[in-house]
């Protein structure tokens, strides 16, 4: 397989993984609010949240990283907090940047990545001398 | 005279180490090793002899500073330059990670077209301190 086809197909397996990912935080927001165990929601949550952030961009996917780490800043935040069950308003405000995100991630396609049509055998150009 | 020829990456997610691997060879023309963890790391590359190591730094396990602390106790790496790779590129955080030892900080997400000469503009400069320390 050359690089270029192997990169296509990393960005295909990634968007079905943005699938899981979003079917995941789905099952995680469906825990039931204040019964002790809000934490450990946002926890997963974040964790989740987190790994989207930090791949997607790479991919080439850059607004679901930057929706993504909208909502990772919130559950950072939530996640500082000392109490243990959160506001109503908290959770609602997740809840909204989740399904923005869930928005934008439905409009993936691995024909959108910024990577899709590049081929990295080209963009460096020669090689750089790396002797010092 | 010393050339920036194998890299080591050790990150848990399948998909950037796929993508970083393609990038660093394919445009930097590295010879690259992938570990999925920090365990694996300490495995695999004292035999592997890297001239510089990406590191993530959140991974489950051992994390990224932790990885390199058990890197650094060993003979063979205990010079080799490390470079962390962070979604947290704060100020502070950026401040902690060098303070460990770090060579440089690269914020997730990065752009695998920039990362050969990212990583070869901060080995470079790893070279220039060791040779300016090395003179005086």
């Amino acid at each position: 397989m050359s690089s270029h086809s192997a990169l296509r197909a990393i960005i295909t397996r990634h968007c079905a993984w943005l699938e899981a990912q979003v079917e995941e935080i789905e099952a995680v927001l469906s825990a039931q609010p204040g019964d002790g165990r809000d934490r450990q929601t946002v926890e997963a949550l974040h964790e989740l949240v987190h790994q989207i952030t930090g791949a997607s961009g790479t991919v080439g996917f850059h607004e679901v990283s930057d929706v993504s780490a909208h909502l990772e800043k919130h559950l950072k935040s939530l996640r500082d907090q000392d109490s243990v069950n959160f506001s109503d308003s908290d959770r609602q405000q997740a809840v909204e940047l989740f399904s923005r995100l869930k928005r934008v991630i439905a409009g993936v396609s691995p024909e959108r990545s910024t990577l899709y049509n590049t081929d990295l055998k080209t963009v460096g150009g020669p090689r750089w001398d790396m002797t010092i | 005279m010393t050339d920036l020829r194998r890299i080591a990456y050790v990150e848990d997610d399948a998909d950037l180490r796929a993508i970083a691997e393609i990038a660093l060879a394919d445009i930097g023309g590295f010879d690259v090793k992938l570990c999925a963890s920090g365990a694996e790391a300490i495995e695999t590359l004292p035999s592997f002899s890297p001239d510089l190591i990406l590191l993530d730094v959140r991974m489950p396990g051992l994390d990224g500073p932790a990885t390199l602390a058990s890197l650094r106790s060993m003979p063979a790496l205990s010079n080799t330059p490390a470079v962390f790779v962070t979604a947290d590129d704060s100020a502070d955080q950026t401040h902690a990670l060098l303070e460990l030892g770090a060579a440089g900080v690269i914020a997730k997400p990065f752009d695998p077209v920039r990362l050969p000469a990212d990583l070869s503009d901060i080995w470079r400069h790893t070279r220039q301190d060791t040779h300016a320390d090395a003179v005086q």
